[in-house]
């Protein structure tokens, strides 16, 4: 195919030709098997062109329709999340909560510490008037008069020491914050009793002994000694130990 | 581009043959008839991705027989594109090699709409291969030719879109242009098959 025929084609296809020009084209298409051939191909390209304008343009239009179609599915998710901003928010109040309880977690391990624990159940012994024998009169006074290094020097003098004795010799030397005497002296009572088949003091020791033991930072024997109590109801402790809260009992546990 | 145009069946023809319109017209067959045919073709065994492929298939051979005046209105648009999307699909299934059983599927589900439209798909097939050819020319190539042929401006309007001194160097582009893609038509193996058959 010539170049001039081949541009007669175009300018035919392109309907440029008039008159004349026009009919010898066609007749050239008509009597020429390789211009009406290559007029076929020429067609044909022009189709394929169209064809691929139409596949752009869908193409776009799809591109917008499916991301359209996206923002609409996630608006009907959010405004259909009702239930979904609920589940969002209660979530996020877990999470505070969470952060909150991780929070005062961290603050009470922080503040609970054996003399914290000490101080708040720490209270002094009052002594009973019907308790003890008559021996006992100027033990059992310098002891109400709180005269603690009296209450020391009168246990120390003593040659035959009873429970009672031993015992508010501890509770002397923890008021005088001498918490490792005054674990000896309720250890004593301890000892007493387990000689005697009537025990004396024993609970109020026991009590003692285990806030003796936090004093003189032994927070160990001192929650095994708090657990003790806390399991037997019949103590005379057993409420004041039990309203030492169980947390302040784990981190002695795990500070120790 | 709106949204919620509506058209009936005839407006919609009438839109796909106005370029001016084309945009909104294909628009509206992706709201009316995309999701209904994706889980069409989903059910015949189409992944949403090939589903997706075949429904731009079906909305591009739906323009181009509509443009070529080739659609009568004898079935409903949305029964003669369901028709299309299961021939091109069958075809992709075919290529594909996909097994004997969907084929059989296809073919005891297959109605006279879609016996009809067969020949459509039939000749698209060759389109749809062929129309990479235009994708390699280049860019100002496929620009120029597709001013010209399908957006139907002149060679002064042209002049006046791209960077070009005057008609006769745009008609000279052009010239050039389709005579590259014209060559490179004849020699795809397709037409060559195609010549050969009419020679036989």
């Amino acid at each position: 195919m010539s170049l001039s025929n081949e541009q007669i084609l175009i300018d035919y296809l392109d309907n440029r030709l008039e008159g004349a020009d026009r009919l010898e084209a066609e007749q050239l298409i008509r009597e020429n098997a390789a211009a009406a051939q290559e007029m076929e191909a020429l067609q044909f390209s022009v189709e394929l062109i169209r064809e691929a304008a139409v596949l752009d343009q869908v193409q776009e239009v799809r591109k917008t329709f499916h991301a359209t179609a996206k923002v609409v599915t996630l608006q009907k998710k959010e405004n259909g999340a009702v239930v979904r901003s609920f589940s969002k928010n209660a979530l996020r109040i877990a999470a505070m909560v969470l952060v909150l309880l991780g929070a005062a977690s961290v603050y009470k391990y922080s503040v609970t510490s054996t003399s914290s624990v000490y101080e708040q159940n720490f209270a002094s012994f009052e002594l009973a008037t019907s308790r003890g024998s008559n021996n006992d009169g100027e033990l059992e006074k310098a002891y109400r008069n709180k005269n603690w290094t009296a209450v020391e020097s009168i246990v120390a003098g003593q040659k035959d020491r009873t429970q009672k004795s031993w015992f508010l010799a501890g509770m002397a030397e923890m008021e005088l914050k001498n918490y490792e005497k005054a674990i000896v002296s309720f250890d004593k009572v301890l000892q007493l009793n387990q000689k005697n088949t009537e025990p004396y003091f024993q609970d109020e020791a026991e009590y003692y002994l285990a806030l003796s033991h936090l004093g003189a930072k032994q927070p160990e024997q001192a929650v095994a000694i708090l657990k003790k109590i806390r399991s037997d109801k019949d103590h005379l402790f057993y409420k004041k130990a039990s309203a030492i809260p169980a947390i302040d009992l784990k981190v002695l546990d795990i500070k120790h | 581009m709106k949204a919620g145009e509506f058209y009936s069946d005839e407006e919609l023809v009438a839109a796909l043959r106005q370029n001016d319109n084309l945009n909104k017209a294909i628009l509206f067959i992706y709201q009316n008839y995309s999701e209904k045919l994706s889980s069409f073709l989903i059910n015949y065994g189409a992944s949403e991705q090939e589903a997706q492929d075949v429904f731009q298939e079906t909305v591009v051979a739906f323009t181009d027989i509509v443009k070529k005046d080739s659609y009568r209105l004898e079935a409903k648009i949305g029964t003669f594109l369901t028709a299309v999307a299961k021939n091109i699909w069958f075809n992709e299934v075919k290529k594909k090699e996909r097994s004997a059983f969907r084929e059989k599927q296809f073919e005891k589900g297959r109605d006279q709409v879609e016996a009809d439209v067969s020949h459509f798909i039939n000749e698209r097939e060759m389109k749809q291969q062929m129309r990479n050819l235009v994708y390699k020319l280049d860019e100002p190539c496929r620009k120029i030719l597709m001013l010209f042929y399908y957006e139907n401006l002149s060679m002064k309007e042209i002049v006046q879109h791209l960077p070009y001194e005057n008609e006769q160097v745009v008609r000279n582009k052009k010239s050039k242009c389709l005579q590259n893609l014209t060559g490179m038509v004849k020699s795809h193996p397709l037409m060559a098959n195609l010549a050969n058959k009419k020679n036989q």
